[in-house]
């Protein structure tokens, strides 16, 4: 139905293949052009760029899997599946043997929607490369989105056999889930709570145990824990795709990677790089001016927060990076002026009444701190920071149940977050509350407690 | 006699079947011109990517003048960048009889040109007819009922114009004081101003995903004060501790206490379950009760929503369609909480490939099972595409099982040849008075479809309660069905921007009859109506003995 001829062709190829079929006699053989997808000449230039050179790679040399696998890897990285599909296809041909190539041809297989031919080939692999466990616990998750829980129990268990992982554990919980089970999910799951070390969707899955098991509070903390978890595991071939990833964005995310986690130095060339390639580009353009900022070159991030003010005044985000940087030199007057201009053009954007509160909290205005913060958390009633500032301004102006009310709701949202434990402990303190700060000081305690496996 | 009347069934029904070019049955016919609904959706979309041209189109069926068949009302967007004056405007579509639709919205004064995004039917001020709130990009409007087809704009007066970004809304008595309350969605803050640049995977400039605003809005909810004027109590009744870009909602008791409660599916962010304590307050319990995420615990693209009692047990289970690559989310209701049944159901796979809105569980084939429709259509581009237009996708048909399954039907959609447009809202009902339950299907920038039922099916009963006399959404219908307590309920909001049938539809397959019907009102009163024949219409009044009304036995089509 989807209306390109290599399309079509790539259906036929992935069928023959995922029946086993690479006969070469067949015509499927001789069809060795790489595919060209859809709207090639609206994707970024350097997407073009690369299809076009591991394209002319492969019709050097079309008999080469690794070239077909290579050109593979571009399209999936840019979730062009068909013709990633395509090209694993061919790559399987090539070297049938190569569980890379047939694990990478899977996993196309798999968000194309083709689940049989995903299965059995995901099989192939653990026939191929029995010691790769993603294999299988892949194929544990697609059979248990199938409801073929025992088989699923089988992939997850050879997985978990391999090495005890968290993916395997957690298909081994769903397993359990799904049996109704619930106590059966907490023993799969308990070395990785009970170490720490357990992935936010661990969480999700003991609180769910939790719940069937009527342990509402315990679930509920769980609950919290897991909340929106995606989960990350090890997967060395599947996260081949990061790597090859040249999409302007996908690169912009990487430098921001970097600069959040305190490397600016790292993201510096990258951002600059990039915004060669778009010279205005508004997010480009603040993660410079932030970085440039964090890594202490201030006039080189100040000259470039003011340049995308310039470029796109009307966006409230321009005026709120330029009042953080005035925020940084500690001119706080104009860090205000440039925060109003940022609440002026959209007065509903919580980020900007939160930094307005911050600024002010430092200025010794705390009656208009605390009405910008509550402005913060009324806007955004799930933001973490705008809770935490309206607690500490509530703290400085002594208002203690108010500090305490948010600093509670700072560890609702986020019960790991430790440090909060004891403002929250100090806010119960000052308003009365002994029991109460006792046992926030004492949560804030054994938070700080290693692990068992950090010991 | 029974076995005689099992073989007519299935004689008829497979003379009348319509078999595609494969020989599978088809489930409907797009009719929409050739009966006169004729409306094309206009995102307004030029160049730039501005992300409400993606999601908008709305649809009603409802009664509008009390004649006894389904009106249809239909949302436009139009261009961003005009001025109201400058738009098409919605558009209202008499039903003439027999699912024919006269286009009479010249005069009506319901051609409200915002840049529409849904609308929901309800006789808000208790008068006998039925009113029409319109979401919008910018402030929503309250068109009044005033008979003979003519709408007034009462937005101000009833103080019900909130100016945000409207999607999906739902008219329901939440504090069950006789009137009906309004509680909106919206989705997020946003502004051209504050439009962001963002790009496909491939760096082709797209739509952006509601997560890059970081700008959830909060939900309204409007308190009927019963003079014909709304307070907006969003702070009071507890909305606004939890925010979400909300698009799809549905009102429901899920809990069996009598007390409907507010389902809303968010789009990138977790959903809420709203609890209703005791009409006054409203408390956010998605994460413990189960249905924030389902067990794959991120935050999925939520869209459309559905509920019904599905497995009868007499409680109500949802499900929530996502984007493409995301699973549905089935959550099937266990008293206290939710469990995640979508693998189990048959749901995790099939539809992951497409972006899901308007939905529907309804008993198309008339077997006692509801069967499941989802209308589909992508918000970004991907590398292939179906048609000329990038965001075009099949819709899909999914048959109801005995197992408590779902199957999807063949060809894609239950119809041939297949419908390949970038579909939003679906309204469900029966247009033309057939027994079958019929779709309306907005398309973002192409037709509407209706699509009427061809399917071969079975015996059907229609349960008709007159709006006016006393709030009767919620309202749960249950009876005995071939050793089953199946349930069904007066529900007008669900699926996605749409407003659908209030009648209340049992398909009954061979069955002659329903048996042990009872009916519970949303305060929590229940009537006995006793044993009931098939292919009966079926009225009823509170207190009042049902007024039965016998129709012709199916046609399948």
């Amino acid at each position: 139905m989807l209306r390109r001829g290599a399309f079509l062709v790539s259906l036929f190829v992935a069928g023959l293949v995922g029946c086993g079929a690479g006969d070469p006699e067949s015509p499927v053989a001789e069809v060795l052009e790489p595919p060209v997808p859809a709207r090639l000449d609206k994707m970024d230039s350097d997407l073009r760029a690369l299809i076009v050179l591991r394209s002319d790679r492969v019709r050097e040399d079309p008999t080469d899997a690794s070239r077909w696998g290579n050109l593979g890897l571009v399209y999936a990285s840019h979730e062009l599946f068909a013709p990633a599909l395509e090209c694993f296809g061919h790559a399987v041909d090539s070297s049938p043997e190569d569980a890379r190539w047939q694990y990478h041809l899977a996993q196309m297989q798999r968000k194309t929607g083709r689940v049989e031919a995903a299965l059995v080939t995901y099989a192939e692999v653990a026939r191929l490369e029995p010691e790769y466990a993603p294999a299988h616990w892949r194929q544990g998750f697609l059979l248990l989105e199938q409801g073929r829980i025992d088989e699923a129990e089988q992939a997850f268990s050879a997985a978990q056999a391999i090495v005890g992982s968290q993916p395997a554990a957690a298909g081994l919980a769903r397993v359990a889930l799904a049996r109704e089970r619930p106590r059966e999910v907490l023993e799969v799951l308990r070395p990785y709570l009970a170490d720490g070390t357990a992935q936010a969707y661990l969480q999700h899955l003991a609180g769910v145990a939790y719940r069937q098991l009527g342990r509402m509070d315990l679930a509920e903390t769980a609950l919290m824990k897991g909340r929106d978890s995606t989960p990350r595991w090890q997967d060395l071939w599947g996260n081949e795709t990061l790597l090859n990833r040249v999409e302007h964005y996908t690169r912009l995310e990487q430098a921001l990677v970097w600069f959040e986690s305190g490397r600016p130095a790292q993201a510096i060339p990258t951002l600059e790089n990039l915004l060669v390639g778009k010279p205005g580009d508004r997010r480009t353009l603040a993660a410079l001016g932030r970085a440039y900022l964090l890594a202490g070159k201030n006039e080189a991030g100040l000259t470039t927060l003011r340049r995308m003010v310039e470029l796109h005044p009307e966006h409230p985000e321009s005026w709120l990076n330029l009042a953080k940087a005035y925020e940084h030199f500690n001119d706080l007057p104009r860090a205000l002026e440039y925060v109003d201009r940022s609440i002026a053009i959209d007065p509903n954007y919580s980020a900007s009444h939160r930094r307005r509160g911050i600024i002010l909290v430092k200025l010794g205005r705390l009656d208009p701190a605390g009405e910008a913060l509550a402005r913060a958390v009324a806007l955004a009633p799930d933001s973490v920071q705008a809770w935490n500032a309206l607690g500490e301004c509530r703290l400085r102006m002594a208002d203690w149940a108010a500090a305490a009310t948010a600093f509670k709701r700072v560890v609702h949202l986020e019960p790991d977050r430790t440090a909060t434990y004891s403002r929250l402990g100090l806010a119960l303190l000052r308003s009365g509350d002994s029991a109460g700060a006792t046992a926030a000081f004492s949560r804030a305690q054994s938070s700080r407690q290693p692990s068992a496996r950090s010991r | 006699m029974r076995l005689m009347t099992i073989l007519s069934i299935f004689c008829l029904a497979c003379a009348c079947a319509c078999v595609g070019d494969d020989g599978e049955v088809v489930w409907f016919e797009e009719v929409a011109a050739e009966r006169g609904l004729v409306f094309t959706h206009e995102s307004g979309h030029d160049r730039a990517y501005y992300m409400p041209e993606a999601v908008g189109g709305g649809a009603a069926l409802f009664d509008m003048d009390g004649d006894g068949d389904l009106d249809a009302y239909l949302v436009q967007s139009g261009k961003l960048t005009a001025a109201p004056d400058g738009r098409p405007g919605n558009r209202l579509f008499r039903n003439t009889g027999g699912g024919r639709f006269e286009d009479v919205t010249a005069g009506s004064g319901a051609d409200d040109r915002g840049y529409g995004m849904g609308v929901v039917a309800g006789d808000y001020d208790a008068d006998g007819d039925i009113d029409l709130y319109v979401t919008n990009l910018g402030p929503n409007v309250l068109l009044r009922n005033e008979g003979g087809g003519r709408f007034s704009d009462r937005t101000e007066e009833t103080g019900s114009g909130h100016p945000g970004w409207g999607t999906s809304a739902v008219f329901c008595d939440v504090d069950r004081d006789g009137d009906l309350d309004l509680f909106v969605a919206n989705y997020l803050h946003w502004s051209r101003e504050n439009e962001n640049d963002c790009y496909s995977p491939t760096g082709e400039p797209s739509y952006c995903g509601p997560r890059s605003y970081k700008s959830p809005e909060m939900d309204t909810f409007y308190r009927n004060r019963g003079d014909g004027t709304f307070a907006d109590e969003t702070l009071q009744a507890g909305f606004g501790d939890a925010f979400g870009n909300g698009l799809g909602v549905v009102c429901a008791d899920f809990d069996g206490d009598d007390w409907p409660d507010l389902f809303v599916a968010n789009d990138g962010t977790l959903n809420q379950l709203w609890v209703n304590r005791a009409g006054q307050r409203f408390e956010n319990d998605a994460l413990l009760r189960g249905v924030a995420s389902d067990e794959e615990g991120q935050a999925k693209a939520g869209m459309g929503v559905v509920v019904a009692d599905v497995d009868d047990d007499q409680d109500l289970d949802l499900l929530v369609g996502n984007l493409h690559l995301e699973g549905d989310s089935f959550h099937r209701n266990e008293g206290n909480f939710f469990s995640d049944s979508t693998a189990a159901a048959g749901l995790a796979l099939v539809s992951r490939p497409f972006t899901r809105f308007g939905m529907g569980w309804v008993d198309f084939d008339n077997d006692g099972r509801l069967d499941l429709y989802q209308a589909n259509g992508r918000v970004k581009h991907h590398a292939d595409s179906y048609t000329d237009d990038p965001f075009a996708e099949p819709n899909l048909l999914f048959r109801g099982t005995p197992a408590g399954r779902w199957e999807e039907v063949l060809p894609r959609g239950g119809v041939e040849p297949n419908l390949l447009y970038t579909s939003r809202a679906a309204a469900f009902g029966d247009v033309d008075g057939d027994g079958g339950q019929d779709i309306l299907v907005v398309n973002r920038d192409g037709p509407a479809h209706l699509l009427h039922n061809v399917a071969p099916r079975g015996h059907w009963i229609e349960f008709r309660v007159p709006a006016g006399a006393a709030v009767v959404e919620g309202a749960a219908i249950s009876a005995m069905l071939d050793g089953r307590r199946i349930r069904r309920d007066v529900r007008t909001s669900f699926s996605y921007l749409a407003s659908n049938s209030p009648w209340v539809h049992f398909g009954l397959g061979s069955a002659e009859r329903l048996d042990d019907v009872s009916v519970r009102w949303p305060d929590g009163t229940t009537e006995t109506l006793g044993t009931l024949e098939a292919n009966t219409r079926v009225t009823l009044e509170r207190g009042k003995p049902p007024r039965v009304e016998t129709l012709p036995a199916p046609s399948g089509g």
